[in-house]
């Protein structure tokens, strides 16, 4: 798996980030707790030691009492061990206290202690020693005194560590339930950005799931035009994603290709039932050629006989005409199939035009006007002519004079036409139109109808609508043929 | 995606560092021992604890000792069960501090203390009483000769005939400046009389029963001048309950609440008294000037205020914001 973050990878920090925050939320507590139970320790002790110290004082002033009026010696070493011992717990505790306060007060006591209450304890003890009862008694009273105000400022000392004490349980108690507070707003901040963490993830998987199901149903749907599936991810499902995307575009290319290879098996079924009408065509017109061909050389060489007798008899009109009948004939003979020249085509229909001159005189005009350049233009053996004789037979055969059939060139739409124009009788579109689709229609003297000029030149141009027709009732008829040059037809 | 993460781990560390970085801070936080910063130790004796003017005082003394790194100790009746200010001062005295400030009282009782002071170089500031004739060093407080002199200025009647009593502290040398001040005023007066000097030594439990039988005793005695803090309403509520408003003016020297409310109804004519606030200050420069080595004043007099009918408003006003 080569993805960074797998779902269980991502679930698995998500669980890791809850666990540690809950850890710290905990761990807290315990900490807060064990260091204010230590400070709370140490301040009560505190004053306790205040305590002994008040104690300690108070055996001093016991014992001495008990000195001064006993005069036993055994006290004098208890006052000296409680007075070193006041100095010494006193001197320690003022390295130990919070505030100024009460270091001033253990100063003060330090002061004390080391003057006023040592001199007046001296001489108390001294004048013990002596015999002067009221020297004795003015250095009792005034270490009395003395260690009075000892006491007073040990009490001092006391009620402030008792306030510091009170002071300190409250700063715990706040810091305690600042804490508690804290540690709510921690988790509940951490909890919620896990949350958010853990919804956003979790939506952004639903998400991917959701288009990768709807592209999966489109799919079953058998619908494979569907967007390629992006996903903002960076776990498994991006890889089922890519996965999806390939499996749709190999589909996709696997039924372009299928569709493909039927569109050329039915391009090469039509073209091969194009061939193979086209051949019925070449058939038929070959057939109709044979049925003409009854014995050509027998037909040649009799126009022939005829043709020079006509020169003999100096009939030489009869003999051009019977030439003409003849070169049409051979020319018509010539194989269908094949391709020609327009200049071939041309010569032939004026052999055609010249029979037919014979027969219409000047009731009808034959002009041909066609540019020079599509004389060597190719097109099939027999494409005018049957044109120009529907022209005849069809068009102006019935007009008494003026009838005029005009061959020419021209373009339309940009694309190079021979146009067969007459101004005979004209006929229908819809008819014209029928004209070029109708198999039962044949000329007089080819037998080849409209219809197999227009199929035999789409079959060469290998193209469609390569002819077309204009005409109207009364104002006679144009039939449009295309003309491609050679080079282009080869290319197509 | 993966930035997110990254991102998200980032940001809970960091809260998480920041949490535990605080918290510990705040667990931790400073219980450390306290070490010495100060240089001078000063006592304060307050002759009265839980008092507006003596709280004015502390407060003004210990707010002008922390840029100088002088730790201030307070001494009163309520800390050491000690009554006797000259057993305040004996205490103040053996702890040797760096200076002492103390209203001045009967000299001759703490003349041993204020000896043993001097000799031990510890200077001696008095407040509120001049203690002229001791061994203190400096005097900083109202001229209480001059406040004698004002408190009779504010009988005002030319044409009415004052039978003054005159309540004082026993034995208080200081008081005599004022009474001093008050008898000369007098004597410039021809309708004002001093009828009676009553001495109050225990002016919180006997004052009222002293001048109620003064008063009765004394059917003269139209005006009641009390010099202590705690006169002027103990006076004025004995008269209000003797139904004698009007009938006997009282003269107050202190600038309680209470005062301030009795003479704007009117049964207490005028206060005289001085701002604790500057007392403090000034008291505390003194003891530093003379700590340093350099000459003070002998006598640092701070200004008295006269409060009466007329201007009273403005000091109720002043209170009440304070």
């Amino acid at each position: 798996m080569n993805n960074k973050h797998s779902i269980k990878k991502t679930l698995f920090i998500i669980y890791l980030l809850i666990i540690f925050s809950m850890l710290i939320g905990n761990l807290f507590p315990y900490i807060s707790y064990e260091r204010y139970n230590s400070v709370l320790n140490d301040v009560s002790e505190r004053v306790y030691d205040i305590k002994d110290l008040i104690e300690t004082n108070a055996k001093i002033d016991v014992a001495l009492s008990n000195f001064v009026f006993s005069g036993d010696r055994i006290y004098i070493d208890q006052i000296y061990n409680n007075y070193q011992d006041l100095i010494i717990n006193s001197n320690k505790f003022k390295e130990m206290v919070f505030d100024e306060k009460s270091y001033l007060y253990l100063e003060n006591i330090e002061n004390i202690l080391e003057n006023e209450y040592s001199e007046k304890l001296e001489s108390t003890i001294w004048s013990v020693r002596g015999v002067d009862e009221e020297a004795k008694q003015v250095n009792y009273y005034q270490y009395k005194k003395v260690n009075q105000y000892v006491n007073i400022y040990l009490q001092m000392l006391f009620d402030r560590e008792l306030e510091n004490s009170r002071l300190v349980k409250t700063q715990l108690k706040e810091i305690s339930d600042e804490m508690t507070i804290r540690i709510a707003i921690f988790m509940f901040s951490n909890l919620i950005f896990i949350l958010f963490l853990g919804l956003s993830y979790g939506r952004r998987l639903s998400n991917n799931l959701k288009k990768l199901t709807d592209a999966a149903e489109e799919v079953s749907h058998g619908n494979f035009q569907i967007e390629k599936i992006n996903l903002d991810s960076d776990d498994e499902t991006l890889l089922l994603a890519e996965a999806f995307n390939k499996l749709i575009s190999n589909t996709k290319s696997l039924i372009n290709k299928i569709k493909d290879n039927a569109n050329l098996e039915v391009k090469l079924h039509k073209e091969e039932a194009e061939k193979s009408q086209m051949e019925v065509l070449l058939n038929q017109a070959k057939l109709k050629g044979l049925q003409a061909q009854i014995n050509p050389h027998f037909l040649f060489n009799t126009l022939n006989v005829i043709a020079k007798t006509a020169i003999i008899e100096d009939a030489e009109d009869t003999c051009e005409l019977i030439e003409n009948v003849s070169d049409m004939l051979r020319y018509n003979l010539n194989n269908i199939d094949r391709i020609i020249t327009v200049n071939e085509e041309i010569n032939n229909i004026q052999n055609y035009i010249s029979i037919q001159k014979a027969r219409f005189g000047e009731r009808v005009e034959f002009l041909i006007n066609i540019d020079s350049k599509f004389l060597n233009y190719h097109i099939p053996l027999l494409t005018l002519q049957p044109i120009i004789e529907n022209a005849f037979m069809h068009g102006v055969e019935d007009m008494e004079n003026g009838g005029e059939i005009h061959v020419y060139s021209t373009q339309v739409d940009n694309k190079d036409y021979l146009v067969i124009e007459d101004n005979g009788v004209g006929m229908t579109q819809e008819k014209a139109e029928t004209l070029l689709l109708e198999e039962s229609t044949t000329s007089h003297s080819t037998g080849i109808g409209v219809n197999n000029v227009r199929k035999r030149l789409e079959f060469y141009y290998n193209r469609e609508d390569v002819m077309f027709i204009k005409s109207e009732v009364g104002q006679g008829t144009q039939v449009f043929i295309e003309m491609i040059d050679s080079i282009e037809v080869e290319n197509v | 995606m993966k930035d997110n993460y990254i991102i998200a781990i980032v940001v809970i560390i960091i809260l998480s560092g920041i949490f535990i970085m605080d918290s510990l801070e705040m667990i931790n936080q400073d219980y450390s021992y306290y070490k010495k910063d100060y240089t001078e130790n000063f006592i304060l004796i307050k002759k009265e604890s839980n008092n507006y003017y003596w709280d004015a005082i502390e407060e003004s003394v210990v707010g002008n000792s922390d840029n100088d790194n002088i730790a201030i100790e307070v001494l009163d009746e309520s800390k050491t069960n000690l009554i006797s200010q000259n057993e305040l001062l004996e205490l103040a005295v053996i702890s040797k501090p760096g200076g002492i400030i103390i209203s001045g009282f009967d000299s001759s009782s703490m003349e041993e203390n204020l000896l043993e002071a001097s000799e031990e170089n510890i200077p001696i500031v008095f407040i509120n009483d001049e203690g002229t004739n001791t061994l203190r060093d400096a005097y900083v407080g109202p001229n209480n000769y001059q406040r004698g002199q004002m408190a009779i200025q504010e009988l005002k009647n030319d044409n009415k005939t004052y039978n003054v009593l005159i309540v004082d502290e026993y034995g208080v040398e200081e008081r005599n400046l004022v009474i001093e001040g008050m008898i000369s005023e007098i004597n410039n007066h021809e309708n004002i009389n001093l009828s009676m000097i009553q001495a109050s030594s225990d002016y919180r439990f006997d004052l009222s029963n002293n001048i109620r039988d003064v008063v009765s005793q004394n059917p003269e005695i139209n005006v009641i001048i009390g010099t202590s803090i705690y006169h002027g309403s103990s006076i004025a509520k004995l008269i209000v309950e003797m139904n004698k408003v009007g009938a006997i003016d009282i003269i107050a020297f202190d600038g309680s609440m209470e005062t301030l409310n009795f003479i704007n109804r009117g049964v207490i004519q005028a206060t005289l008294f001085t701002d604790g606030e500057t007392i403090g200050e000034e008291a505390m420069n003194t003891l530093k000037t003379i700590v340093s080595g350099d000459i003070s004043l002998d006598a640092y007099y701070v200004p008295t205020v006269v409060v009466n009918k007329e201007n009273v408003d403005d000091y109720i006003v002043g209170e009440e914001n304070e």
